[in-house]
């Protein structure tokens, strides 16, 4: 059953690509016995590198994809069986998605106001004057005005595209939102613009997030808890701080080693570790595991490296 | 050769260029002057459509066709850049300064064997039989960490990595043994763990081969990273240059202000510093200062009049009025100041 | 060190106080846009209009097609009209005629001499030119040069501009009848075709795996089919009608349309803005016709508009086997097919035809070209 204190919970959740067929069929394992849970009104960020699944996870939960097996709770109510009509209307009415591509995500033959009211009327709100005052109200939340609204997508600059497509996902006032690489494509200037808009927009409205990006100090300044995925499979999850000052797993290590930081003097003398997951990992006698090594702080490790880890760190 | 740390080995000097489009002229480069010495590192930072890349395509002369520099040089081994004909660029381009794109896979072509593609450099830049041909191409593989260079060199680019493809990409650059190497945002493509090996390697080698590099960036983490000094460019101009430390440390210009702000690092709690509004359209550049119209602490001048570079040591300067005696003291926002204290305590901490 | 002045010329230290005030404390808000909205077909027809080759071709296909409807009922002869006392005639077109082109004379070689004096049968004035003369099996025999028109006792005053067929029916009536009923033919061809090939491909490409790869079998077999049997078959079972012709061009006709549309559709079905849709509860059906089909609009239409006169082509040919449409109905093909039964002796009657297929097929094609340019999303606002 779902664990009553999350809003979403998703329980080895795995997903499989094939490709080909009889000989020459490829299997590629995007994502991997996943699991992990969001609180209400929390951000969870889901990072890791390119390939490493975790946009397929975001994109399965909402059923972009059909998971393989595994389960996926919403509020209690396992959205991953079989899709009906009705689990569709459930899914869409509470769980919203925010794109990365500020230039594909929106239709280029729209204007904005149909764009950001796709939602409204999907739902069946006929009231042309009623869907045009609440395009209007969304847009002014995020930052556009009146003016806006009757232009073409490609009039736009990348950060205003970006934040169309959040009033686009937050017109319909859902529950969750998923946000995937919301910034990542954006100018630097521009990504605070964004980040502080969805800030805003979480206090505001009470939001749950799924953050997912593959820039560590982005996700860690935006969310409380931060999955870290690696080839399909989550190695370790844990609260921001913890995850920054306390980090288990060698791929973690190794990611938080890489990332440059603006700041001369660290940077000139920093030491870098490499992740080769044959070389750091022993698993032909014990299988790995997630184990809760501290309070909400999970890391993918064998008995062994537990043990290992438990010293390094006094746990 | 002997190394002259202070020897000035290019020289931009007010270069100005514009794109002919429909609609008017954009104009991408209004004025930069920077120069590099020989091995130091140089970033150029600034976001897209500030004009970084046009100014170092310009240095490669492989500007497109619609480009037209409208004045300024760029001085180089006695020549100008900007006069020199396509057919002498051709005795410059690979040979003295090297290249190395963002996009390692459109760097180099799909259907050739990547020890023929580095081979084939060599061969243009210096008389040189097949078999020390293969053995130089296969130890600059080596150098630039490709493993097993032996059985990769008769590979083709899609067989690599995106990280190996950009170590492919460097060896090329460094074939024709150029003293100069420009680097176009080499990491944005490449995972976090993949950028930090090319960093390393581009640092590495830029000791070895006592180079002198042209970095151009967005990420000012890879600026600590890499510079020496740093030129942070703005809507086509420089508006603040100096040594890492001064424009880490001491940023005087309002849109440094807000790029060292406008990102989170590991530490940042705190409500981010956005930059609002959009880049101005460059095919109506706005009067005075181009920043102004996003500038927080713009002032009335700032719309009027281009601000001049105030110089701040001999080695940092910028160009805000901010720095006027006339203006009002701003202190750096507050945001960035704990910044940049956190930073400095990094070092006491170190020390 | 450096002064505390910045190094600054004397002059940008004096600037005035005020100069120095701030001036925008409150919040900033986005730039205002300079330039009006621009719609997508509008941008469109904005580039296309600046393409002198396709505003050309365009006239040049209304020219015609306002020609096929009206000449017919203005020449003043019906295309069904006989009269084998006027047949074969050549053209003779008023003004033209002064300039000795189209001026409806006719060479008749071979002739008795001694018949130019029977006036039944060379009307009076009708001889204009004795061209040469000669003796055939001891007979004296002439080549002279006529004026059809009198020779056939056409009254004074009446013009056959592009001539008469076999039948003595007016040409140009015919001409422009036929052109009428081959744009027609074409048209509906590929209306149909376009519709078919829209909705079969937009099923096969939008929910592609099983559905997809049944529905592209079928569509490969069908094309696999012979189309001249199945040409005949049609004629056999519907008779030789515009209807059976529509039916032929329309069997495998629809298949490449089909394809480029599934084609679209796998392009475009994992665009973001598509996936957003989706995750907004966009039914189907909208997303299909909402988000997807406008995106193939371009290509369809450049498509539809080479297909045109691919259309007329192809009438032509059948007709010109003799699987054409059912006499005395005209189309182009029909009058190409009998103009080349008499080519040597009477070559306007295939060139008027051949002339009027040719302009077509180029304008239609230019035009196309020019379209497939103007919605080209990727040059989307080039020219604002």
């Amino acid at each position: 059953m779902a664990d009553e204190k999350y809003i979403l919970e998703v329980k080895n959740l795995c997903q499989y690509f094939t490709s080909g067929r009889g000989r020459n069929k490829l299997t590629v394992k995007a994502v991997d016995d996943v699991s992990f849970g969001v609180k209400p009104a929390e951000t969870f960020g889901l990072v890791g590198e390119s390939g490493c699944g975790k946009t397929t996870t975001g994109r399965t939960i909402i059923r972009l994809y059909n998971p393989t097996s595994g389960e996926v709770f919403f509020e209690g109510r396992n959205v991953a069986g079989p899709m009906t009509r009705e689990l569709r209307k459930y899914l869409t009415d509470n769980i919203a998605m925010i794109f990365q591509d500020p230039i594909e995500s929106l239709n280029p033959r729209m204007t904005i106001e149909e764009i950001v009211g796709e939602g409204l009327r999907v739902r069946g709100m006929k009231d042309k004057a009623e869907v045009r005052r609440r395009v209007r109200e969304m847009l002014e939340k995020v930052g556009l005005t009146d003016e806006h609204a009757t232009r073409y997508p490609h009039e736009f600059s990348g950060g205003q595209r970006q934040r169309i497509g959040i009033a686009r996902a937050m017109i319909i006032k859902p529950k969750m939102i998923i946000a995937d690489e919301p910034v990542s494509a954006l100018d630097v200037s521009i990504q605070a613009q964004v980040i502080n808009l969805l800030n805003d927009l979480k206090e505001e409205m009470g939001l749950t997030i799924l953050f997912i990006a593959h820039n560590l100090s982005v996700v860690k300044y935006f969310s409380d808890r931060i999955g870290v995925m690696y080839y399909g499979r989550m190695v370790e999850m844990a609260r921001g701080d913890d995850l920054y000052k306390k980090p288990l797993h060698p791929y973690t290590r190794a990611l938080l080693s890489a990332i440059p930081e603006p700041n001369p003097i660290t940077e000139r003398k920093r030491k870098r570790v490499d992740y080769d997951p044959h070389r750091d990992h022993d698993y032909s006698q014990e299988q790995p595991s997630m184990v809760e090594i501290e309070p909400e702080h999970f890391v993918l490790c064998s008995p062994s490296e537990l043990e290992r880890y438990r010293k390094e760190y006094g746990l | 050769m002997a190394i002259h740390p202070n020897d000035t080995i290019l020289k931009v000097d007010d270069l100005r260029i514009s794109f002919k489009v429909y609609g008017g002229m954009v104009r991408a480069v209004r004025g930069v002057s920077f120069d590099l010495k020989r091995g130091e590192t140089v970033a150029i930072v600034g976001e897209s459509g500030s004009g970084k890349s046009v100014s170092i395509k310009a240095i490669m002369g492989i500007l497109p066709g619609n480009a037209i520099i409208e004045s300024g040089s760029i001085q180089y081994g006695g020549m100008d850049l900007t006069k020199v004909t396509e057919d002498d660029f051709h005795k410059i381009r690979g040979k003295r300064i090297g290249l190395i794109f963002q996009d390692p896979l459109s760097a180099l072509n799909p259907i050739m064997k990547i020890g023929k593609q580095i081979t084939e450099v060599l061969h243009l830049t210096k008389k040189i039989n097949r078999e020390d041909a293969k053995n130089q191409a296969l130890g600059l593989m080596r150098a630039v960490g490709i493993p097993e260079a032996e059985r990769r060199f008769n590979q083709y680019p899609f067989q690599f990595s995106g990280g190996m493809r950009q170590r492919i990409v460097i060896a090329i650059a460094l074939a024709g043994d150029p003293e100069i190497l420009i680097c176009d945002e080499p990491t944005t493509a490449l995972d976090v763990t993949v950028q930090a090996k090319i960093l390393e390697l581009i640092n590495k080698i830029k000791e070895a081969r006592h180079l002198s590099v042209i970095f151009i960036t967005h990420d000012l983490g890879v600026v600590a990273n890499m510079a020496d000094r740093v030129n942070v460019m703005y809507a086509g101009k420089i508006v603040e240059c100096g040594t890492s430390e001064e424009v880490f440390f001491q940023p005087a210009h309002p849109y440094t202000w807000a790029l060292l702000s406008s990102m989170p690092d590991l530490q940042t709690k705190e409500r981010l510093m956005a930059i609002p509004g959009t880049p101005p359209n460059m095919i109506f550049p706005p009067k005075g200062d181009a920043f102004a119209a996003r500038n927080r602490y713009a002032m009335k001048i700032d719309f009027e009049r281009e601000p001049p570079y105030f110089q701040l040591s001999p080695t940092h300067r910028a160009a805000t009025w901010l720095l006027h005696p006339k203006a009002p003291k701003v202190p750096l926002p507050d945001v960035l100041q704990a910044r940049i204290d956190r930073m400095k305590g990094s070092e006491a901490l170190d020390g | 060190m450096v002064d505390k002045n910045h190094g600054l010329p004397e002059e940008l230290l004096n600037l005035p106080d005020s100069d120095f005030e701030m001036v925008q404390a409150g919040e900033i808000k986005d730039e205002k846009f300079k330039t009006k909205p621009v719609g997508f077909f509008k941008d469109a027809l904005f580039r296309l209009r600046k393409s002198k080759i396709s505003v050309v071709s365009f006239w040049i296909i209304m020219a015609i097609v306002i020609l096929s409807l009206l000449v017919p009922s203005i020449t003043g002869y019906t295309y069904t009209e006989q009269s084998v006392r006027q047949k074969n005639l050549p053209p003779k077109i008023p003004f033209l005629e002064d300039l000795g082109i189209a001026d409806g004379t006719r060479v008749l070689t071979n002739r008795k001499k001694s018949s130019l004096e029977d006036t039944n049968r060379f009307p009076e004035g009708c001889v204009l030119e004795i061209i040469r003369e000669y003796e055939a099996n001891g007979v004296p025999v002439v080549d002279v040069k006529i004026d059809a028109y009198l020779y056939a006792g056409v009254p004074e005053g009446e013009y056959h501009w592009f001539g008469t067929d076999y039948l003595g029916r007016d040409l140009m009536t015919r001409l422009f009848q036929g052109a009428r009923i081959s744009l027609l033919i074409a048209l509906l061809s590929v209306v149909t075709n376009v519709i078919i090939g829209v909705i079969y491909g937009s099923v096969a490409g939008y929910y592609g795996g099983k559905v997809d790869m049944v529905m592209t079998h079928l569509a490969e077999v069908l094309d696999g089919l012979p189309y001249i049997v199945v040409t005949i078959l049609f004629m056999i079972l519907f008779g030789s009608g515009m209807f059976s012709i529509i039916l032929a061009l329309t069997v495998t006709g629809w298949i490449g349309t089909a394809r480029l549309i599934r084609a679209q559709f796998y392009r475009f079905k994992g665009r973001e803005y598509v996936l957003a849709a989706r995750t907004l509860g966009t039914p189907d059906i909208k997303l299909i016709f909402r988000h997807i089909l406008p995106n193939t609009v371009g290509p369809l239409i450049t498509r539809a508009m080479i297909a045109i006169p691919g259309a007329i082509f192809s009438e032509s040919f059948l007709a010109y086997i003799g699987l054409g449409i059912k006499p005395p109905e005209p189309s182009i093909g029909v009058l190409l097919s009998d103009g080349q039964d008499v080519l040597l002796q009477y070559p306007y009657q295939t060139l008027f035809p051949a002339i009027l297929i040719s302009v077509l097929m180029i304008a239609f094609n230019l035009f196309a070209n020019g379209l497939r340019d103007a919605l080209d999303p990727t040059r989307r606002g080039e020219e604002e």
